[in-house]
């Protein structure tokens, strides 16, 4: 890339507002009734945009004890004021709902191109309420919005709804019409469904995609022609160099070669890859199902999301010699840990078969892996057996899986009770310790005996095993700014409480996290470009608190549901029984003695509840 | 030959970021608005993911598009530069050149046909992380190469 900056565009002008689009759109499902509405300035200064406005309006809205799958739940796709301004990494989306995997507030966010056109329509959200009669999409061209008979691509893979819709709405404007759709898992209310950005760029966590299906909502079909306004052009632009720098670091070079998949190797270093359900840290096979592995076998092409010069999705296609067929996207990291080390897994196609199914179906790979380690570990304890499941579902049995993962997504036989996930299969059947997971979230690729900070960040998070909220590789693995003992619990609370406020202000921005997980002072960049971009002066303190105020909402949200220090929770596996040989042999995770040191940081009680003195220093009293 | 903005296919990762920049230039009213549907250079991919085009007008000999126009005055090659450019006063957003161009390089926006015509700093380059596409003189294999990718990956 050209390094330079000096693009001769002058500063905008007009007082317009810079970076929200200004409007909001509700769809009542049950009436039918789509209203717009002005957004409140007020709230998009206190709460940004995406994952923090999302969860302010359904704070403020929802009935939160309602069932996350009635037609009472909030369904809120929404953008941010970065979201489609620069390039690092602003194509992203968000969905902010109720979730029915783990009753907390959760929000998901995927790339792919659907988020341009999202925004372009010229909306910041769109909340959806109620539930259809029968299944529906919604069809928006700039501000032509309509809902219509979805009964046609009822039961079509994410990947057909894509093409389907392409095909019949716009179809003389395809390339510029995009998808946001549920498979066959969310219409079938797998509780780890998710939502498809353009077919196969997956909203995956949490179950936001069965909140979908309960509401008869097959897809979000649209076109935009609008612009983003940009108060300060030139600074904007600078984006462009950090990107470049940061594919000048050791790591940002290898990252830009492998993508997500690099960190089989980094993890597997450090005994930190969880493997056969987090009994051990490190996957002897992990050489198969590696970046490099990928490149031997199914990688086509290098390719980014809309609005991001990172490229780190790769185009993949299952080689002609291969037992299975298909190609898609990825697999990620986290389904090569999911479905690979996990399930002991050790061939590459599988696991790559195993992603295209979810992807195909609209199903998260995380949850679905952590669901199949947790089976396979029952199965292998004799509490559950072929009777139930209808087949054997031994460690390593790839097409077992296969052949369960289907099941699943189309709720048949004993899949419809998989569908309900890791935590209620481990508590039917007698042995709940076996769920690797935290408020019934599975936990993503990072083994927290290993990493124990990672640890606290699971335990901590609002919807449960979620690596994204915070994650903590920079610092612990990778020793970016400086080295620290991935082992002890010393400095953890600290640096988990920093992670999980500053990407709650960069995911409320409408961005990706990566790009600020690889800068050493990635909050100060993007206050810059927030600044820059909305024609403020905020200072660090100021981003760094509507950081923290969004965080301590998310986490009021639960307390209201009763969720406290007894949910900030990690299985006795990782608490209890002691890391195996290797890097951290004997380890486990101090929870309780980080969570004292954690809460007390935070400024909330001994049980985890934000003390009426730190809602009030946060606007939020 | 003229410089114009060359496009490599290979390196291309469909990220938009070309269009995205492009329209900053273009902005109009005393706003700077990130607003692809404005710009002058758009992407496509074809069905299968494996081929991606970031259609950008060549300065085709052919220009079909000066053919097309009804209007006189409109659009014309510099001598100087060999660039095919639209008189945005003359023109009257018929949309025939728009049709014309097999290549799909020229756009209506807000009733005014408009294409690339090569800035001279141009952003979609600065913008380019991949490096796909480069302000250069073109040969003509690359003319023939990139005139037979348009025609098979579509806007």
């Amino acid at each position: 890339m050209n390094p330079s900056t000096s693009s001769g565009l002058a500063p905008s002008t007009s007082s317009a507002v810079y970076g929200w689009m200004g409007t909001i759109l509700r769809v009542n499902l049950t009436t039918g009734e789509i209203k717009r509405e002005a957004l409140n300035p007020e709230l998009a200064r206190m709460y940004i945009g995406a994952r923090g406005l999302g969860t302010k309006i359904l704070y403020d809205e929802l009935d939160i004890h309602c069932d996350p799958l009635s037609p009472e739940n909030m369904l809120i796709f929404i953008n941010g004021p970065l979201s489609m301004t620069l390039g690092l990494s602003s194509g992203r989306n968000t969905v902010i709902t109720k979730s029915p995997l783990t009753g907390t507030v959760c929000s998901s966010n995927a790339g792919g191109y659907f988020p341009a056109a999202f925004k372009t329509a010229g909306y910041d959200a769109i909340i959806f309420t109620g539930k259809a009669a029968s299944p529906v999409y919604l069809s928006i061209n700039d501000d032509k919005v309509q809902l219509k008979d979805a009964t046609p691509y009822w039961g079509l893979s994410c990947v057909e709804t894509d093409h389907a819709l392409k095909q019949t709405v716009n179809p003389r404007q395809r390339s510029e019409t995009k998808t946001s759709c549920i498979g066959p898992a969310g219409e079938n209310l797998v509780r780890f469904a998710g939502i498809a950005n353009d077919g196969h760029r997956l909203a995956a966590r949490s179950g936001v995609g069965a909140v979908m299906g309960s509401k008869n909502l097959k897809a979000i079909v649209m076109r935009g022609t609008q612009g983003i306004k940009i108060a300060e052009p030139e600074e904007v632009l600078r984006s462009n160099v950090i990107a470049d720098h940061i594919k000048t670091m050791d790591l940002g070079l290898v990252f830009e070669e492998f993508g997500t998949p690099l960190f089989v190797d980094v993890l597997g270093a450090v005994n930190a890859m969880p493997t056969q359900n987090f009994r051990a840290g490190f996957f002897e096979d992990g050489d198969l199902i590696s970046g490099a592995a990928m490149y031997d076998r199914t990688i086509i092409r290098k390719k980014g999301c809309v609005a991001c010069a990172l490229n780190c999705a790769r185009n993949t296609r299952l080689p002609s010699d291969s037992k299975y067929k298909g190609h898609g996207d990825g697999p990620e990291y986290e389904s090569l840990y999911s479905f690979g080390s996990n399930l002991l897994i050790n061939d590459i196609d599988a696991v790559t078969k195993m992603n295209y199914i979810c992807n195909e179906m609209g199903m998260d790979t995380i949850d679905a892996g952590v669901t199949l380690s947790a089976l396979m570990e029952l199965y292998e304890m004799g509490l559950i057996t072929e009777k139930e499941i209808g087949f054997p579902l031994e460690w390593r049995d790839a097409d077992a899986s296969i052949r369960l993962l289907e099941m699943i997504a189309h709720a048949e036989g004993f899949g419809k009770e998989a569908g309900r996930g890791g935590r209620y299969l481990a508590e039917k059947y007698g042995a709940p310790q076996v769920f690797m997971g935290s408020k019934g979230q599975g936990f993503s690729a990072y083994h927290p005996r290993a990493m124990v900070g990672q640890g606290l960040l699971f335990a901590t998070s609002p919807e449960g095993g979620n690596h994204t909220t915070g994650n903590t590789i920079q610092r612990e693995i990778n020793g970016i700014p400086e080295p620290m003992d991935p082992l002890t619990p010393e400095g953890k609370p600290a640096l988990v409480k920093k992670n999980q406020d500053e990407t709650a202000f960069i995911e409320s921005l409408g961005l990706c996290v990566f790009p600020y997980m690889f800068l050493e002072n990635g909050l100060e960049v993007f206050t810059d470009f927030y600044n820059a971009v909305i024609g403020e002066k905020y200072t660090l303190e100021e981003t760094y608190r509507m950081g923290e105020r969004i965080f301590n909402l998310e986490r009021m949200f639960n307390a209201r549901l009763g969720f406290s220090r007894k949910d900030d929770y990690l299985p006795p596996r990782l608490t209890e029984e002691p890391h195996p040989e290797g890097h951290g042999e004997g380890n486990v995770v101090p929870l309780q003695l980080m969570l004292d040191e954690y809460y007390a940081l935070r400024g909330w009680s001994a049980d985890g509840i934000p003390t009426p003195e730190k809602l009030k220093e946060l606007g939020l009293a | 030959m003229s410089r114009i903005i060359v496009f490599e296919q290979e390196r291309c990762t469909f990220c938009h970021l070309c269009t995205l920049y492009c329209s900053l230039t273009f902005s109009k009213g005393g706003v700077v608005e990130a607003r692809p549907s404005i710009a002058r250079i758009r992407v496509a991919q074809n069905e299968d993911d494996t081929l991606y085009a970031a259609h950008v007008c060549f300065q085709c000999q052919a220009a079909s598009c000066m053919v097309a126009c009804p209007v006189e005055s409109c659009i014309s090659r510099n001598p100087q530069t060999n660039i095919v450019e639209i008189n945005e006063e003359t023109c009257i957003g018929c949309g025939k050149c728009v049709r014309a161009c097999e290549y799909q390089a020229v756009f209506l926006v807000d009733g005014k046909a408009v294409k690339c015509e090569v800035c001279e700093d141009p952003l979609c380059v600065k913008a380019c992380a991949a490096q796909a596409l480069t302000l250069a003189e073109a040969d003509e294999e690359y003319l023939e190469k990139i005139a037979q990718l348009y025609k098979e990956v579509r806007l």
